[in-house]
């Protein structure tokens, strides 16, 4: 395999591989202090229980997401030195940030973990937003630095150099609102589809088990109202994208020709060489109404840059789709999850059909993170700072990158693999305490 | 560029965090390289079981001093981390894969609800074999920035990614520091430890870990003998010293006091290295170049300006956190700690 495109993979897979743990991390914590509110209203065993088996996954999850992310800031280095040597200092702020903020996360979840019986129920109750709080902080703030990548200020780019460097200007980039509310929102997305869906399918499996109902319960109202938040979220990504990397909307679209009222596209196959998408269902108008909020504004196709500084359009425009795909569908289910509370019914923990459907659900939240991650960077190619650095130009000099990927990949396979394992464990071992 | 508070604030917290990481992730790698000995002689349970409680709730806050140093690394001293990272490519990598072992084997031998023997013989290979190993590379890259290799433009593969790093001088450092970690770690378990016998071989193993550094330490001076000076000769002296006093002197009513006599062993160790190093960030001479100087190496002043103002803010809402942390968590005396027989 050829270096960068061995490096570029090495990012991604530890990035991908990283982000399910940063997502865990920011929202399970408000899963938990819920069940343990609920306990200390209602003195139920079974609310207890879940704030005690959810931290314990939490913590699992946790530590391996501490170690990617530490690896994640030495890789950095390690493949791209060229754009760490110039933009380490310029985005430095959010990182440095994100280190303390990480840091009190972690003092938190020692105090929730390890202090039942050591400190007061409060105190264990306030550890426990705190390490929410914190995870989100976290999050806001690496996404900032990223979105500084796709909108880069704070900085003269002279002779290849950064001069006159306002770190603030760089961390409160143009970008970063929309990112870090687009991303704050699918973690709790995502998140909270993946734990319902769980245990919908235990559910299933033991009818009479207290204990995964009530999780039900718990989780998806935030799954529902982060779900329908996001139309909000991401109308405004859109439209933030459609101004600062018309190029990176163009390629979601497969959008080649620059047009008056261009349509919005569902689906179809971009042919770059032919720069066409066909095979698609155009709704007229729609994109420069989303893009631009006006039916009848001009929105650039690629045909308006230069071919060489194209994005890859197929890999963008499908995982775009792909994407929204998800969200339209976690949204109809929402709106039925409404509608059955409107009406005052179970089905979403009752009915077999609804478990079986959530079941089905559980990996799609995440999938569309990735694929949401894929639009943002592989969007943003051949840039690793836009329109300022290639990522050629950033690549570290040493060669024989396929071999150091190839390990990445088995580690983390490996560790998927016990994670897996292990929440299977813990998911035995509460059932047996619940079926008897 | 002129070297003015920023910079020497901002140095003093790179050498701050590297002296924590040293002292606390050194004490959690120390432990993991005792498991070795507590496999040997199958008194398994007994003794993995203090080591495991000793580091539980604390373990993960103290491996992010690691954090806090890389962020002070490539934030404020850019173009020595993106050499490092070049250069060093390979034992950075194999700190790496350290990392991700060990965190990766601790948490799941926590919480794994099914123990079989195997799996308990895997997580403890695991553990004990990255705990090694980590800081043992860590060791590697300490000593190797001070190596004054030549890189000339164009260098082939070992030249440029191999040489840097792979030399006695830099083995015995990194066998140096296995050393220290697990002194340190034997130094803070011989105060927490309530178990008479465990504490006499513990104690043993104690002498047997300083004598080791100071073998090895003097090893590295010797190698080193024609760049020798006056400070770091000093301060390594001095930390000699501190680490007799840890090891030998008898045990004192408060553990914080020994506790803090190890933090300022470790902290003088740290300075005297980093007192050796300055003022170069390392001394490879690439493409004809002489080294790399801290102060070429920073950020420009207002990032080193913005990050000092972070990093303080920071520690003012941290050390509270962490001190209530530690009161919380570690005993104050030997006896408040664990079961009576």
């Amino acid at each position: 395999m050829e270096d960068l495109l061995a490096a570029r993979w090495q990012m991604a897979v530890s990035l991908g591989f990283h982000i399910i743990f940063s997502c865990i991390a920011m929202a399970m914590p408000f899963f938990m202090v819920r069940a343990q509110l609920l306990w200390s209203r209602t003195n139920k065993e079974v609310y207890r229980d879940l704030a005690r088996q959810w931290a314990k996954g939490v913590a699992v999850f946790f530590a391996v997401g501490a170690v990617s992310g530490t690896v994640l800031s030495m890789e950095l280095g390690l493949l791209w030195p060229e754009f760490m040597r110039h933009a380490g200092p310029i985005i430095g702020m959010p990182f440095s940030l994100e280190g303390l903020a990480f840091f009190i996360e972690a003092i938190a979840l020692a105090f929730f973990l390890y202090g039942e019986g050591k400190v007061s129920h409060p105190v264990r109750l306030g550890a426990g937003i705190v390490v929410g709080v914190m995870g989100i902080m976290s999050g806001v703030l690496v996404v900032s630095a990223n979105s500084w990548m796709n909108s880069p200020t704070g900085f003269d780019w002279v002779d290849g150099k950064p001069e006159n460097i306002d770190p603030w200007a760089a961390m409160f980039n143009p970008g970063w609102f929309h990112q870090a509310l687009h991303m704050s929102i699918a973690a709790f997305v995502a998140t909270g589809f993946a734990v319902v869906g769980v245990h919908a399918f235990q559910r299933l499996r033991h009818p009479d088990s207290e204990f995964h109902r009530r999780a039900i319960e718990i989780v998806m109202p935030f799954a529902v109202g982060a779900t329908l938040l996001q139309f909000v979220s991401g109308d405004l990504i859109a439209k933030q994208v459609a101004r600062l990397q018309p190029e990176k909307l163009a390629a979601m679209e497969g959008q080649f020709e620059t047009l008056k009222s261009a349509p919005l596209r569902i689906g179809g196959i971009p042919n770059e060489a032919e720069r066409v998408t066909p095979y698609s269902i155009e709704i007229p108008g729609g994109l420069s109404f989303l893009a631009t909020g006006d039916f009848n504004a001009t929105i650039p196709g690629l045909e308006a840059f230069p071919e060489e500084n194209w994005p890859p359009v197929a890999i963008t425009h499908y995982s775009f789709q792909i994407m929204v795909g998800i969200g339209v569908l976690l949204a109809m289910v929402s709106v039925v999850w409404i509608w059955q509370r409107f009406r005052r019914q179970e089905w979403f923990t009752e009915k077999p059909i609804f478990l079986w459907t959530l079941f089905a659900l559980s990996p799609l939240g995440f999938i569309a993170i990735e694929a949401g991650w894929i639009v943002t960077e592989v969007g943003r190619q051949p840039w690793i700072i836009y329109h300022i650095m290639r990522t050629e130009d950033a690549l570290t000099s040493m060669p024989g990158l396929s071999w150091m990927f190839y390990l990445i990949v088995v580690i983390y396979l490996v560790l998927t693999i016990i994670l897996i394992a292990l929440m299977s464990g813990m998911i035995r071992a509460i059932n047996r305490k619940y079926d008897r | 560029m002129i070297a003015d508070f920023s910079f020497i604030i901002l140095l003093g917290y790179l050498v701050g965090s590297i002296c924590l990481y040293l002292l606390l992730g050194g004490a959690d790698f120390g432990a993991g390289i005792m498991e070795f000995y507590s496999r040997t002689v199958d008194r398994h349970q007994r003794e993995k079981l203090p080591t495991t409680q000793a580091i539980s709730a604390v373990w993960e806050v103290n491996h992010i001093w690691l954090i806090i140093a890389i962020v002070i690394l490539f934030v404020g001293f850019p173009h020595g981390y993106a050499d490092i990272s070049i250069h060093l490519h390979i034992p950075v990598f194999l700190v790496l894969t350290g990392i991700v072992f060990r965190g990766a084997a601790f948490a799941f031998r926590s919480y794994d609800v099914e123990p079989t023997p195997f799996k308990e013989m895997a997580y403890s290979w695991c553990f004990a074999l990255s705990s090694v190993l980590t800081p043992f590379w860590f060791g590697v890259i300490a000593v190797s920035l001070s190596q004054p290799v030549v890189i000339a433009e164009g260098a082939d593969f070992f030249t440029a990614y191999v040489n840097p790093w792979l030399g006695w001088k830099q083995l015995f450092g990194g066998a140096f520091l296995i050393v220290v970690c697990a002194w340190i770690s034997t130094s803070f378990l011989a105060i927490e430890i309530d178990d008479f016998q465990l504490m006499v071989r513990i104690k043993r193993w104690k002498t047997v870990f300083l004598l080791g550094s100071a073998i090895l330490g003097m090893g590295i001076m010797t190698l080193h003998f024609d760049r020798l000076n006056l400070l770091p000769s000093a301060l390594s002296a001095l930390a000699m010293i501190l680490a007799g006093l840890v090891t030998f002197r008898a045990q004192v009513g408060n553990p914080w006091v020994t506790r803090v006599v190890i933090g300022a062993t470790v902290s003088t160790l740290v300075v005297a290295w980093a007192s050796w190093q300055y003022p170069d960030f390392h001394r490879w001479q690439i493409a004809e170049g002489d080294g790399l100087r801290l102060i070429e190496s920073a950020a420009p002043r207002a990032v080193r300006l913005a990050l000092v103002g972070a990093l303080t803010a920071g520690a003012v809402i941290l050390f509270p956190a962490l001190v209530w942390m530690f009161s919380v968590f570690k005993p104050t005396t030997a006896k408040s700690l664990g079961h009576k027989k």
